[in-house]
């Protein structure tokens, strides 16, 4: 097997017990990465130099006993919104098209001090807005399962990268649903933590009140790991447990009433409930709050926000944003403050609202993450914005902990579903993530090969 | 909120932040503007029937 494709626990056994180097663990990823991401436009930057650096450090601190836990000597990758010292962070603008941060972001400094071997800086759509778009100094990134559909976004290349087997596990951010919807295209495992469970300290904010950074991985184990290797999450405490007797609510109507749900989309929902239930879970549907209100609350907060945080740049450098950020950006010129305070309240009601009549009768609870497979580059035109339509945005707004994992395909593409816990419960999702990734075979899956490498 | 007005208040906002909206962009900044509004409403009538 490729050192490439072992998940971070077996490569993290064969660097311990000298089957493989750290140093050869990172020349195979960066074998795969110049072999492939031609074709999937995942990487922003390679940091190959760093990556070997990072490396014979890893392999060097192990040899003399200090093993700085299981991401010890793992390449891994970030999200370009991320600031890593003395490697240029683009947030994918030509706003930043130079900046190079004199200091680390938290996560990246966490990943650093957790000994991880940083193999590069990962595509996002502008600012993590929207896209794709086509008139950036970057090439949109493609997804692996099909190169002429999108990945989604805007952690458009953290999930490409980890889908096309380039790195098994990045980062990536989430606030509408940009760690999730990514994951969900790409058939991988997306993991939103709990608000503020991940510090956002030099990560370039969208929203500050929805903004959350998070792993993206190529399974639920591999998630929780990197999860744990930047907070105090213990997300992987409990990965082995048998979930005989969870309560699982299942807001099916939420999606599966929506006219631009695809059919695949609800049968594969329903297969993974049974799957579930098949685990033991006792599932039950449930009605919920109307899913509009969510999005309205979340999408009057995100854009009064996001145009503050710009406010300087667009009247400063407009020509430097691409059409897209930039009219998305100027959306928020409509908003008014007491309107952003009627949001909030409406937010602060709706998470209460799910606290109690979810959270306060199940352990969790399971709906759709994107309502299609990923659609064609073909449908985007560069100057239009167009709707994907998804069911990520609430748990931006309420601040719940969320998986997304693969639950089958439609025509070759990805279907996702979420597993929502309680606030600062991702140990219990990923618990259930994981017995019904081993319960089903689609987190094993992977994309075509391309037909010139390994 | 009528299309006008929306205008009028968009680029009122505009121009208090220093914000010159460039030529072209306006027609796709009214649209998702007046989606927000929408959004608004929607949050207004929630709020009310509460």
């Amino acid at each position: 097997m490729n050192p490439a494709d072992l998940s971070i626990r077996d490569a993290g056994a064969r660097l311990r017990d000298g089957r493989l180097s750290a140093v050869g663990l990172a020349e195979a990823h960066l074998e795969r990465i110049a072999a492939r991401d031609g074709a999937y436009h995942a990487f922003v930057t390679v940091t190959a130099e760093r990556a070997l650096e990072d490396a014979e450090r890893a392999d060097r601190d192990l040899s003399e006993g200090r093993d700085h836990g299981p991401l010890h000597g793992i390449p891994v990758a970030l999200k370009d919104l991320i600031d890593t010292a003395g490697i240029r962070t683009t947030s994918g603008s030509r706003q930043f098209l130079e900046h190079v941060p004199s200091t680390d972001a938290a996560v990246a400094a966490r990943l650093r001090a957790a000994g991880a071997v940083l193999v590069g800086k990962t595509m996002t759509y502008e600012f993590a807005l929207v896209g794709p778009s086509f008139d950036l100094p970057f090439e949109a990134s493609r997804n692996p399962w099909n190169t002429d559909h999108i990945t989604g976004g805007s952690s458009s290349g953290s999930a490409a990268a980890v889908a096309g087997g380039l790195v098994r596990t990045s980062i990536g951010t989430d606030t509408g649903g940009s760690i999730r919807s990514p994951a969900g295209y790409c058939g991988v495992v997306g993991l939103k933590p709990t608000y503020e469970r991940v510090s956002r300290a030099g990560v370039f904010p969208l929203s500050p009140s929805l903004d959350h950074v998070g792993p993206i991985s190529a399974s639920v184990a591999d998630a929780a790991l990197t999860l744990d290797a930047i907070s105090d999450a213990g997300a992987a405490t409990r990965l082995d447990e048998d979930i005989t007797g969870r309560t699982i609510a299942y807001a099916r109507a939420w999606f599966a009433t929506s006219s631009e749900a695809d059919p695949a989309v609800i049968a594969a929902m329903d297969d993974a409930a049974s799957a579930l239930s098949l685990c033991g879970a006792r599932i039950e549907e449930i009605d919920m709050p109307d899913y509009d209100l969510f999005e309205a609350a979340g999408a009057v907060i995100l854009q009064a926000e996001a145009l503050e945080v710009h406010r300087q740049m667009l009247a400063q450098s407009p020509e430097r944003y691409g059409r897209l950020a930039y009219q998305n950006l100027l959306t928020g010129l409509a908003i008014e403050p007491a309107e952003v305070d009627l949001a909030r309240r409406v937010a602060a009601d709706l998470a209460l609202r799910l606290r109690g009549e979810v959270f306060g009768r199940f352990d969790a609870m399971i709906t759709a993450n994107t309502l299609t497979p990923a659609l064609p580059f073909a449908a985007f035109d560069g100057v239009n914005s167009v709707w994907t339509h998804m069911r990520t945005f609430p748990f931006n707004v309420t601040g719940n902990p969320v998986l997304a994992v693969p639950i089958g395909f439609s025509n070759g593409l990805p279907l996702g579903m979420q597993i929502v816990g309680r606030e600062g419960d991702e140990a219990g999702i990923c618990s259930i993530g994981s017995a019904f990734e081993r319960a089903t075979d689609h987190s094993v899956q992977r994309p075509p090969r391309l037909g010139r490498d390994d | 909120m009528d299309e006008q007005s929306l205008r009028s208040a968009v680029l009122a906002a505009a121009k208090a932040r220093g914000i010159v909206i460039a030529d072209g962009a306006l027609p796709g900044v009214l649209k998702g503007a007046a989606w927000l509004k929408d959004c608004v409403a929607q949050l207004k009538q929630a709020s009310t029937s509460k």
